[in-house]
C-alpha cells in the first residue's frame, strides 16, 4: 500500500501566516515579543530613511542551527508551546509558531544574523518565492555560516548613536533582522503610529527588565528609549490581586484630598473616623475577601485564575468651586493629556493584549463603564445615588500570565476568548472599581454635608428666616402697642409701611421656594411609586401575562362550546371559571395602579399600621395566599405622611421576598412585619424566612441599599435584577429622617431582616 | 400525530386540544408524572404514549418538584436528542434569554388564544408538524443503524457498548412501531452471552494459571 504525504501550497502557508498577523503594528509586536522570549535585555527597532530598511535587533540568546531548522523553519511549530519559561525565567509570550510570518507582513526580503553562544548564521529569505513555488516543500531559505558580530554585520547603518549602542551592548549573542523592500510607505504618519503602538506595548513600570528603543536615522539614544507613560499623579489608586485560590486582595490609595492646616478641624467637623485620618495620610485602605464576596449571586465554583492590576482615577475637569468645597489637591499634570493614557489595558506577561483599553479602538471601554455611568448618572455628592466613574477618567493595567489558562488568548491574538470566565473576570474588575467609587463617594458626601452646614447660602437662608421671625414678633408687638396708643401708632405705621412691604415680599419668596421644594418632593415620591409599579410588573410579568392568556383562551373555549358543540352548559362552565380571574386581575391592579391614585399622593395624617395591613391583604390575594404574613402592631403610628410611601416600602420588600421564595423553593414561606414606637421615633421591622442575603452581601448588608446593586441572576448567571427596590425604600426612609438597620443579616444564618427607624409629625 | 403537554396547571388544555385536533394533532397531558425531574420517568411516558413532540411550560413551580421547563427540555434532549420540545411561556423573552432552548422552539402560550384559522396559529401548527416529520425521518435513519447492530447481534459479534446502543435504539424504535417488538430476555441475552463468555475465559485463565 502506497503512503502519500500531505503537502500544502506555499501560497496557502503564507496566507495562514498573514491572516494571523493582520497589520504592521501587530507584526512588529510579534517580532518584539520574540526578542523578549529570547531573554534579550535590549531590543532596537530602527528605520533608515535613506535605504528604506527596517532593522530589528536584540541581544538575546540567538538561535542554534537546530532551532532554525526544527522550529523557525517549521510553520506552526513553536519551541515555546511546551516550554513555558525562558532560560532566564521569563514566561514565554508567544506559542503559536507563526510569528515569523510577521516578517513577510513587513517586507518582501529579509536577512537575519543570529549569534548564539556556539554558532553564527546568516539566514536569507525572499517571501515572493512563496508565490512562485507550488508547494511549501519547494520553497527555500538560505542558511550560511558567518563569523561576524552584530555590529560588524550592521556596519553600514547611518545612525552613529545606534552604532555606539551596538558596540557596547550587542557584541555578544543576539539576533538582528534587516528588512528590505518594505511593504508600507514609511512616512511621518506611519512612523508616529508605529512609535505610539510600541509605546503602549510595555506596561508602565519603573523597573522594566526589558528596554525597547525606536531609532530613526538621527535619533539620539536617550530619545530613542521607549518610556511607557506612567501616571505619577492621580486622585485614587486601586491595586488588586487575585490568586489561584480565588482570594482577592485590594488596596486603595486616597490621594485626592488636601486639607493643609485645616486637617484637624475638618476631621472633627465632618466626623471622619480615626482610620480615615490615616487614610488621608497615605495609609492604604485594605479589603480582602473571596472571589464570591465580589460576585454577588454567583453560587457555582469560579476558576478565573491569578491576575493583578493597578487602576488609577483622575478627574479630567477641576471646577474651582468644587476644589474649595471638597479640598481637592491641585496637580501639576495637564488633565487634557490624559486622553491617550486612559483606558484599562491588559498585559499578558508584560506584553499588551490588544485592543483592550486602547484609545480610539472598539476595545477601549471593554468594561462598558460608559453604559454603567449612563444608567447611574448621580453626582459624587448625591445623597443616595451611586456615583460611577467615566471610562475616560480611569486608566491602568491588568496583568495576566500565560500560565493562567482560564483566560486563553484568541488564536488571532486580538483579545481574550469571551468565555464565561472572561465575563466573570470583567464583572470582578468592575466590582473592584466599585470599591474605589464607594470610598470616594463616602468622603465627598461627608465633605458636602460639612460644606452645606457652613456654606454661605445655607447660612444666609438661616439668617433670613431668623430676621423674618424677628420681624413677625416685632410686628405683633407693634400691633398691640398700636391698639394702646392710636396716635403714636399712626406715625409708626407710616414709617414701617415700606419695611412691611419688603418683609412681606421676602416672606412670599421663602414660602414660594418652600412650596416648590415640597412639590418636587411629592413629584419624586410619585416617581418612586411609579418605579415600584415598574419593578413589580417586571418581576411578576410571567404571572400577569399568564392571567391574560388564561382569560383569552377561556373566552375562546366558551365561544367554541357554543359555536361548535352547541353546548350551553359547557360554555357556562368555562365562563364561570373566568369569573375567578376577575378577582386576580383586581388584586394586580390594586398592588400596581392603585398605588398612585390621587388620594394617596396627598400628605395627610394616616395610620401606618392600616396602610401596611391593607397592602398585605392585596399582596396575599395576588399571591393566592401562598405566602403567610404575620403583622404585629405593638403601638399605633399616626403620622402625617404620603400613604403611597408606605405602600411602596411594603411592595418592594414583599417583591424581593417573593422572588427569593420562588427561586429557592422555600417551603412554608413567611413574612413578618412589626411596627411600634421607639422613644420619639417609630419603627417597622420586616423579616422573611428565606435563605437570607447571598455571601457577597452578608458581610456588608448596607450595600444592598445602593442604586443598581442586585444579586438576581437568570439561569445563565447573567444579572437581571434592577437593583432599584431597596434603593427606593432607602430614599423614602430618608425623607422621613429615618435610617435602615440591616445588622441582623450579619448575625442570623438565614432569613432577611430590615429594621426601619423613622420620624413623623403626629399633629 | 400525538404530542405531549407538560404543565403545572392544565387550564388551557381543553381549548388547546380542541384547536390542535382540527389539524389532526392529538394532545396528551402528562398529568400523571409525579416527579418531572426524574427524566427517565418522563422519557418512558413519552415512549409509552408514542409521543412525537412535547410542549413544556416554562414555569412549573406549582409542581411538587419545582423546576423550570428549560431544564426539563435540556434533560429530555440529552436522552432523546432528536425529539422536539417546544417551550411554552407567557413571557417569551425570559425563555429566549436563557439560551437553553433555541428561539424557534420558544412559543408564546397566548398562541392558543388566537383563532384556529389565524395565520399565527397555522404557522405554529406547521412548526409542530415539521418537527414531527423531521423526528420521524431521523428515526428512519436510526433504523438503518439498528438493523446493522441487529445483524451483528445475530452473529454474536456485538461489543458491550454496541449492545447498550442497540437496546437504546430498540427502545425508541419499538415505541414508534418501527421495529418488531421482542421479548425483554431476547434483547438482553447477548449481554448474558457476553457475561458467560467472560466467565468461561476467566475459568480457562485460572486453569492455565494453576497448570503453570
Amino acid at each position: 500500500m502506497a503512503r502519500i504525504p500531505f503537502n500544502v501550497s506555499a501560497k496557502t502557508a503564507r496566507l495562514i501566516g498573514r491572516e494571523n498577523v493582520s497589520n504592521l503594528e501587530g507584526a512588529l509586536i510579534e517580532l518584539i515579543k520574540n526578542t523578549y522570549d529570547a531573554d534579550a535585555k535590549k531590543c532596537v527597532v530602527y528605520y533608515e530613511n535613506s535605504s528604506n530598511r527596517l532593522f530589528i535587533i536584540d541581544n538575546g540568546t540567538g538561535m542554534s542551527k537546530d532551532v532554525i531548522a526544527d522550529h523557525w523553519m517549521t510553520i506552526g511549530n513553536s519551541a515555546k508551546r511546551d516550554r513555558v519559561y525562558t532560560e532566564a525565567g521569563r514566561v514565554n509570550t508567544g506559542e503559536k509558531g507563526i510569528g515569523r510570518f510577521a516578517l513577510d507582513r513587513i517586507s518582501e526580503k529579509c536577512k537575519m544574523l543570529t549569534v548564539s553562544s556556539q554558532e553564527r548564521f546568516e539566514w536569507l529569505v525572499n517571501w515572493e518565492s512563496f508565490d512562485s513555488s507550488e508547494l511549501i516543500t519547494d520553497t527555500f531559505a538560505e542558511l550560511n555560516d558567518s563569523t561576524e558580530t552584530i555590529p560588524q554585520y550592521l556596519w553600514d547603518i547611518d545612525n552613529k548613536y545606534l552604532e555606539k549602542l551596538l558596540e557596547s551592548d550587542f557584541s555578544g549573542t543576539g539576533t538582528c533582522f534587516i528588512l528590505e523592500n518594505l511593504r508600507d510607505q514609511w512616512n511621518d504618519v506611519l512612523i508616529e503610529r508605529v512609535k505610539n503602538s510600541i509605546q503602549k506595548l510595555l506596561p508602565p513600570m519603573e523597573n522594566n527588565v526589558f528596554d525597547l528603543f525606536f531609532y530613526l536615522w538621527d535619533t539620539r539614544t536617550e530619545d530613542a528609549k521607549i518610556v511607557s507613560n506612567l501616571l505619577n499623579e492621580y486622585d485614587y489608586k486601586l491595586h488588586f490581586a487575585v490568586n489561584d485560590f480565588g482570594e482577592c486582595h485590594i488596596q486603595i490609595h486616597r490621594n485626592e484630598f488636601y486639607f493643609g492646616t485645616q486637617f484637624e478641624r475638618i476631621m472633627k467637623k465632618a466626623m471622619f473616623s480615626d482610620e480615615d485620618r490615616d487614610y488621608f495620610n497615605d495609609k492604604l485602605i485594605t479589603i480582602t475577601g473571596s472571589i464570591h464576596d465580589f460576585l454577588p449571586g454567583v453560587e457555582e465554583e469560579i476558576h478565573i485564575g491569578a491576575f493583578s492590576g493597578d487602576i488609577y482615577f483622575y478627574k479630567l475637569v477641576l471646577q474651582s468651586d468644587n476644589q474649595e468645597r471638597y479640598y481637592y489637591k491641585n496637580f501639576m499634570t495637564k488633565r487634557t493629556n490624559y486622553k491617550e493614557l486612559s483606558g484599562i489595558k491588559i498585559y499578558r506577561d508584560d506584553f499588551l493584549v490588544r485592543p483592550y483599553g486602547i484609545y480610539g479602538t472598539t476595545g477601549y471601554d471593554w468594561l462598558d463603564l460608559s453604559t454603567r455611568k449612563a444608567e447611574s448618572p448621580a453626582a459624587v455628592s448625591h445623597k443616595s445615588g451611586s456615583w460611577r466613574v467615566q471610562a475616560n477618567q480611569i486608566c491602568g493595567q491588568i496583568r495576566i500570565s500565560r500560565l493562567n489558562d482560564n483566560l486563553p488568548d484568541k488564536s488571532s491574538r486580538e483579545g481574550i476568548v469571551e468565555t464565561q470566565e472572561f465575563r466573570l473576570f470583567r464583572e470582578l474588575i468592575i466590582n473592584f472599581i466599585e470599591k474605589l467609587e464607594e470610598d470616594r463617594q463616602y468622603v465627598i458626601r461627608k465633605l458636602d454635608d460639612l460644606h452645606k452646614s457652613t456654606a454661605q447660602g445655607e447660612q444666609a437662608l438661616r439668617i433670613a428666616k431668623e430676621e423674618l421671625d424677628k420681624y413677625k414678633t416685632q410686628e405683633e408687638k407693634g400691633r398691640k402697642e398700636q391698639n394702646r396708643n392710636q396716635t403714636k401708632g399712626n406715625e409708626k405705621e407710616t414709617n414701617s409701611s415700606e419695611e412691611k412691604y419688603q418683609y412681606e415680599n421676602f416672606q412670599k419668596a421663602i414660602t414660594y421656594q418652600e412650596e416648590r421644594i415640597q412639590d418636587l418632593q411629592e413629584e419624586m415620591g410619585l416617581l418612586r411609586t411609579l418605579a415600584t409599579t415598574g419593578i413589580v410588573v417586571n418581576t411578576y410579568i410571567h404571572e400577569i401575562k399568564a392571567l391574560t392568556t388564561q382569560l383569552n383562551v377561556g373566552v375562546k373555549e366558551a365561544y367554541a362550546c357554543l359555536e361548535e358543540d352547541n353546548d350551553m352548559s359547557a360554555a357556562k362552565d368555562e365562563l364561570k371559571k373566568l369569573r375567578i380571574l376577575k378577582d386576580k386581575f383586581n388584586s394586580w391592579f390594586k398592588v400596581t395602579l392603585d398605588a398612585v391614585e390621587m388620594d394617596k399622593r396627598k400628605r395627610k395624617k394616616e395610620n401606618v399600621g392600616k396602610i401596611i395591613e391593607k397592602s398585605i391583604s392585596k399582596w396575599k390575594s395576588v399571591q393566592n395566599n401562598k405566602i403567610n404574613y404575620q403583622f404585629t402592631e405593638h403601638e399605633a403610628i399616626d403620622i402625617r405622611c404620603f400613604p403611597f410611601d408606605f405602600e411602596t416600602i411594603v411592595s418592594n420588600l414583599v417583591t424581593n421576598s417573593s422572588t427569593i421564595f420562588k427561586n429557592h423553593k422555600v417551603d412554608n414561606p413567611l413574612i413578618e412585619i412589626e411596627i411600634g414606637r421607639l422613644g420619639e421615633k417609630f419603627y417597622i421591622k420586616y423579616s422573611d424566612n428565606g435563605p437570607g442575603l447571598c455571601d457577597a452581601f452578608k458581610k456588608e448588608p448596607q450595600k444592598i441599599l445602593k442604586y443598581g446593586v442586585t444579586d438576581r441572576r437568570n439561569a445563565n448567571g447573567e444579572v437581571i435584577g434592577t437593583g432599584m427596590g431597596l434603593w427606593i425604600v432607602n430614599n423614602i426612609v430618608q425623607n422621613y429622617k429615618g435610617q435602615i438597620d440591616l445588622k441582623k443579616n450579619i448575625e442570623k444564618e438565614s432569613g432577611f431582616y430590615i429594621d426601619i427607624i423613622f420620624e413623623g409629625r403626629e399633629n | 400525530m400525538k404530542i405531549g403537554y407538560l404543565d403545572d396547571e392544565y387550564d388551557i388544555l381543553k381549548s388547546a386540544a380542541r384547536s390542535l385536533k382540527k389539524y389532526d394533532i392529538e394532545i396528551v397531558a402528562l398529568e400523571d408524572i409525579a416527579d418531572v425531574t426524574d427524566i427517565s420517568l418522563l422519557v418512558d411516558s413519552i415512549l409509552f404514549n408514542s409521543l412525537e413532540c412535547l410542549l413544556v411550560d416554562y414555569d412549573l413551580m406549582n409542581l411538587e418538584s419545582k423546576v423550570y421547563g428549560t431544564q426539563i427540555i435540556k434533560d429530555v434532549n440529552e436522552l432523546l436528542p432528536d425529539f422536539t420540545c417546544f417551550l411554552l411561556t407567557n413571557f417569551t423573552e425570559q425563555g429566549i434569554n436563557e439560551k437553553i432552548v433555541q428561539k424557534v422552539f420558544v412559543q408564546d402560550k397566548s398562541i392558543f388564544a388566537e383563532d384556529d384559522d389565524s395565520q399565527e396559529f397555522v404557522n405554529f401548527v406547521h412548526k409542530i408538524k415539521n418537527s414531527i416529520e423531521c423526528f420521524k425521518k431521523r428515526l428512519e435513519v436510526t433504523k438503518v443503524e439498528y438493523e446493522n447492530l441487529f445483524a451483528k447481534k445475530r452473529e454474536k459479534q456485538m461489543t458491550a457498548s454496541e449492545e447498550e446502543r442497540f437496546i437504546y435504539l430498540y427502545k425508541i424504535l419499538s415505541a414508534y412501531d418501527l421495529v418488531d417488538k421482542m421479548p425483554e430476555t431476547l434483547i438482553r441475552n447477548s449481554t448474558q452471552d457476553t457475561l458467560e463468555d467472560m466467565l468461561e475465559a476467566l475459568k480457562a485463565f485460572k486453569q492455565q494459571l494453576r497448570k503453570d
